[in-house]
């Protein structure tokens, strides 16, 4: 048991002079410093990119819902309009048929599909444009 | 982490952690500094900063490693090495060839071990930490390496 521990300390002595002197020669530091430094200067100019994108983004999705819903209240305050319009035509021409009460509140479908295709424009314009 | 800081850092660490790695990888330079390239970029990027700084890295560049065997399929020749070496290199590589040669046979868990305790200097507790195991897996490992190495060197 003895030897066994002296054979491995002899060991451990051996293994740890033969690292002390493992010195390889590296490429130099310098070349190695200027490499990395590129490329964190690029991934530094992705990420400044990408942060700008989320800007955009964000900016263009905050115009995109006030013009929806801009559009939207604009278009509910014009339906009484719009339903007066259609009972007089109704009225003019006799031989239009009835408007069914189920289908005028398909005619609220108009709000909502101007107020979606406004946001979707808005959002389109403006995340295309450069900031 | 600021900008500045990191530069400190890596300039404190490059050095040993590339001779590291070139051990690890059995005399390869390039892919050493690749390896060690990619952990400083990881290091870098990384959303938390790592308490120990170098045991991350020397962790990290453990891992890449790893991925890297994987992905080519292929194991350290050292004989091939030789023959891709830079001419002013080749001396310094035939100076440790029997070492990378041994280094080579080792598998990677046992050579990491290795490396780290003797070329580092690092406790085998600290070397758990590092390697994720357990400290008597460690104790096993180097007691495996330093046989195998005895037998080839």
């Amino acid at each position: 048991m003895q030897e066994n521990n002296t054979d491995t300390t002899a060991q451990d002595d051996e293994l740890r002079a033969l690292f002390s002197r493992f010195d390889p020669i590296l490429p130099p530091d310098t070349r190695f410093m200027a490499q990395l430094q590129q490329r964190l200067d690029t991934i530094e100019l992705l990420q400044n990119k990408m942060a700008a994108m989320r800007r955009r983004n964000r900016l263009a999705v905050a115009c995109a819902a006030f013009a929806g819903f801009a559009a939207g209240i604009l278009s509910c305050m014009l339906m009484p309009l719009l339903t007066a319009l259609l009972e007089n035509l109704r009225t003019e021409y006799l031989f239009l048929p009835d408007i069914p009460h189920e289908a005028s509140v398909l005619l609220w479908l108009l709000p909502a599909g101007a107020a979606l295709l406004t946001s979707l424009r808005v959002y389109d314009m403006t995340s295309r444009a450069g900031y | 982490m600021t900008h500045r800081q990191f530069t400190t850092q890596v300039e404190a660490t490059q050095s040993a952690f590339r001779r590291f790695l070139t051990a690890l990888c059995c005399g390869d330079k390039e892919l050493a500094d690749d390896l060690a390239q990619e952990a400083y970029i990881r290091a870098y990027t990384a959303v938390t900063q790592p308490d120990n700084f170098r045991a991350w890295l020397y962790r990290t560049g453990y891992n890449l490693f790893l991925n890297y065997r994987r992905s080519e399929k292929t194991y350290c020749d050292s004989g091939v090495l030789l023959g891709c070496h830079a001419e002013q290199n080749a001396d310094d590589t035939f100076r440790y060839q029997e070492l990378y040669t041994a280094l080579d046979s080792l598998p990677p868990k046992e050579r990491m071990s290795v490396l780290l305790y003797y070329l580092e200097g690092y406790s085998t507790k600290e070397i758990a930490a590092i390697t994720e195991t357990s400290d008597e897996a460690v104790r096993q490992h180097l007691a495996r390496g330093r046989r195998h190495l005895r037998e080839l060197l």
